[in-house]
C-alpha cells in the first residue's frame, strides 16, 4: 500500500467519522425515552434533574461540533498542523474514553433487556472503535509523515 | 433511580470536566491560531463563545431562581466568567483585536 492510498483511506475514513458523530446523536436522542429517564429523572431534586438535562445537551452539543468540525475542516485535519494534531488528538481520546467507560464502567446488566438494546449497543460500540481508530489513524500517519517516512 | 441512569449522570460529569480541561490547554497552546491566524482557530473561536452562550441563558432561565438566591457570590462568579468567555471568544471569531 503507498503513502497516497493510506492518506486516500484516512481522508475517506475522515468524512466519514464526521458522519457518525450524527448517527451517534441519532442514536443519543432516542436514549431518554428508552432508558425511561423521565420517570427517573422525576426522583431526583429540580435542580439536579436540571443539571441532568443541561449536561446531556451539552454533551450533545460537543458531538455536534466535532461532526461539523471534521466535516468542515477535512483539509485542516488532514493537513495536521499543531492545533489540528491537538484537536484531532482530543476527538480520539474523547472517543476512546467512552470506549472505556463503556467497558468498565457501565455494567451490562444495567443495560435495559431485549434483542434491539443489545444490537443498538453493540452497533454503537462499533462506531466509537471507528471513530477513534480514525482519529489515532491521522495521528500516526502524521507521525509518520514527521518522522520522515516518505522519503 | 436506575443505575444507568446514575452511570451516565456521572460520565457526562466527567466529560464535562474533560471538554473544559481541553478548553483551557487550546487557550494556553494556541493562543495565536485561536486569535484568527487560522481557520481552525477561528472555528474553535465560534465554538466556544457558543458553548458558553447558552450556559449563561440557562443559568438565569432554566437554573431555580431559589438555588441562584441562595448563592449570589456563586451566581454572579459564575455569570460575570461566562460572560468574559464569551466576550473574548467572540471577539477572537471576529477576526482579533489586530
Amino acid at each position: 500500500m503507498t503513502p497516497a492510498t493510506i492518506e486516500s483511506w484516512l481522508s475517506l475514513a475522515l468524512w466519514t467519522a464526521g458522519i457518525g458523530h450524527f448517527v451517534v446523536l441519532a442514536a443519543s436522542f432516542q436514549i431518554p425515552r428508552r432508558l425511561g429517564w423521565k420517570e427517573d429523572l422525576a426522583k431526583l431534586t429540580n435542580f439536579n434533574r436540571k443539571l441532568m438535562w443541561t449536561y446531556g445537551g451539552f454533551i450533545v452539543r460537543v458531538i455536534a461540533v466535532f461532526g461539523a468540525l471534521t466535516l468542515s475542516l477535512h483539509q485542516e485535519l488532514m493537513n495536521g498542523d499543531r492545533a489540528a494534531l491537538f484537536v484531532t488528538g482530543f476527538i480520539g481520546v474523547f472517543w476512546l474514553a467512552r470506549i472505556i467507560v463503556d467497558f468498565v464502567y457501565f455494567g451490562q446488566g444495567d443495560w435495559p433487556r431485549g434483542p434491539g438494546m443489545v444490537v443498538g449497543h453493540l452497533l454503537l460500540t462499533s462506531l466509537f472503535i471507528c471513530l477513534t481508530s480514525t482519529y489515532f489513524g491521522v495521528i500516526a500517519w502524521h507521525w509518520y509523515v514527521n518522522q520522515g517516512g516518505l522519503s | 433511580m436506575d443505575p444507568i441512569i446514575r452511570q451516565v449522570f456521572v460520565v457526562h460529569s466527567v466529560y464535562i470536566v474533560f471538554v473544559l480541561v481541553a478548553f483551557s490547554a487550546l487557550c494556553l497552546l494556541y493562543a495565536p491560531e485561536l486569535a484568527g491566524a487560522s481557520v481552525l482557530g477561528r472555528f474553535l473561536c465560534i465554538w466556544m463563545a457558543v458553548f458558553w452562550t447558552p450556559r449563561l441563558i440557562v443559568q438565569w432561565t432554566y437554573y431555580d431562581r431559589a438555588v441562584r438566591r441562595a448563592n449570589p457570590w456563586g451566581n454572579w462568579g459564575f455569570t460575570a466568567a461566562i460572560l468574559y468567555l464569551i466576550v473574548v471568544f467572540g471577539v477572537a471569531a471576529l477576526g482579533g483585536v489586530s
